[in-house]
């Protein structure tokens, strides 16, 4: 009983928690939290309903319990678990510490099949991207500049502009491994003003000529 | 020891998101020069489409000779760049030196390429203003991508000097991202270059 006469101030905490947890523990021994409580009740308890809502209310759950298992309730899951992981992937496309591959070795190129170069698939792009300007400049050189093959020319080179500047945006600047948010950061606003441009195209002019 | 690496291990998926924030970033402001230069380019390829007989003049009077060899300068620039990046990614400091050093000795060489052809354009008196009989107002639609682009490869010149000073000094040895962040950059200029060079000079 010492510890009863002592003053509140020389009581530290840990004495304070240690003198709680004791008494926590002799009342565990001698009585449940709540005595009348049984777990058997709880079913035999629930269906008595006491007015027609609740009967109603009890039997919607009831309803909806048993169709939780239905197919299309789980296939409804899995197409949110589905877009939740693509969100993920989105978001948290892994980043690879900032190392890139450094292979040399280079599988499934066109025409070549396997080929090891210096710098790998760096290299095949770059030998890519010089073949194509070349392929370009002969077009654009020895096709006819006016009529209909003029037409089919320009549609060609446009294509392949857009096809070298995708082999960059795709291998050189990463877009292939990195997160595809960053390829909707590129295409979003290349879209919008697009767009735009038709729209404005499409305003009557004001007398100004282009 | 399992403290240790704990520590080490929550420090590197800092970094990890670090450099996912920064390249964000980087895509971000990129985006917006995309929006840029969209215009630009829309606004020639309407004067192309309303005014082929200028564009054919200034084709003829031209040649191809001297933007071919400009545009495999940049072609070559974003290649080194991506050797560069490799190559420090890899450990290598005086190769990644070099490489670096490669692209901005090959961006230089585009900036003066540009340059004698803007003489050339200039004795066909194709102005920024100027609208002749012959070309038409061919020069307000050329200089506003070109020139832009080209200011693009002179900030790039200038970047790509820093990046070769702070990767002198180890700057870049434990996380490359600045390296990427520049290439990104650089990459984006040589993009543009590519669609600029097939619309402007060859359709």
């Amino acid at each position: 009983m010492a510890d009863e006469q002592k003053k509140p101030e020389d009581v530290t905490p840990n004495e304070v928690a240690a003198d709680a947890e004791a008494h926590l523990e002799d009342e565990q021994g001698e009585r449940p939290a709540t005595p009348e409580y049984q777990p058997g009740d709880e079913a035999e308890r629930l269906p008595e309903a006491e007015s027609p809502l609740e009967e109603s209310i009890t039997a919607g759950l009831a309803a909806s319990e048993a169709a939780a298992d239905s197919p299309p309730v789980e296939a409804f899951d899995e197409a949110v678990k589905g877009v939740m992981q693509a969100g993920e992937a989105v978001t948290e496309a892994p980043y690879h510490e900032g190392r890139h591959e450094h292979s040399d070795t280079v599988h499934n190129v066109p025409l070549l099949g396997t080929v090891t170069v210096p710098g790998g698939i760096y290299t095949v792009i770059f030998g890519g991207l010089a073949l194509l300007t070349l392929l370009e400049v002969m077009l654009a050189e020895l096709l006819p500049t006016e009529g209909f093959i003029s037409g089919l020319k320009i549609v060609a080179l446009l294509a392949i502009a857009i096809a070298k500047a995708a082999l960059v945006v795709w291998f050189y600047m990463h877009l292939r491994t990195d997160s595809r948010l960053l390829l909707v950061v590129l295409i979003l606003p290349l879209l919008i003003v697009l767009l735009s441009m038709l729209y404005l195209l499409g305003v009557p002019t004001t007398g100004y000529s282009l | 020891m399992a403290e240790m690496t704990a520590q080490s291990s929550g420090h590197h998926t800092a970094t990890s998101t670090q450099n996912a924030n920064f390249k964000l970033a980087m895509w971000l402001y990129l985006a917006s020069e995309v929006v840029i230069f969209a215009v630009l380019i829309g606004g020639y390829a309407i004067f192309r489409l309303n005014h082929p007989a200028s564009v054919k003049a200034v084709h003829e009077s031209l040649g191809v000779a001297l933007v071919t060899a400009n545009t495999f300068l940049l072609l070559s620039s974003s290649w080194s760049m991506v050797m560069g990046l490799r190559a420090i990614e890899m450990g290598n400091r005086p190769a990644f030196m070099r490489w670096i050093g490669l692209t901005v000795l090959l961006g230089i060489v585009f900036l003066i390429g540009q340059y004698i052809e803007y003489q050339e354009l200039a004795h066909l008196e194709i102005t920024l203003g100027g609208i002749t009989e012959e070309f038409g107002g061919f020069g307000m639609r050329f200089y506003a991508p070109t020139a832009f682009h080209g200011a693009h490869v002179l900030v790039g010149v200038l970047l790509g000097l820093h990046v070769l000073y702070l990767g002198s000094k180890g700057y870049y040895d434990k996380n490359p991202i600045g390296v990427e962040m520049f290439g990104l950059y650089w990459h984006f200029v040589d993009v543009v270059w590519i669609i600029l060079f097939t619309l402007i000079y060859l359709v």
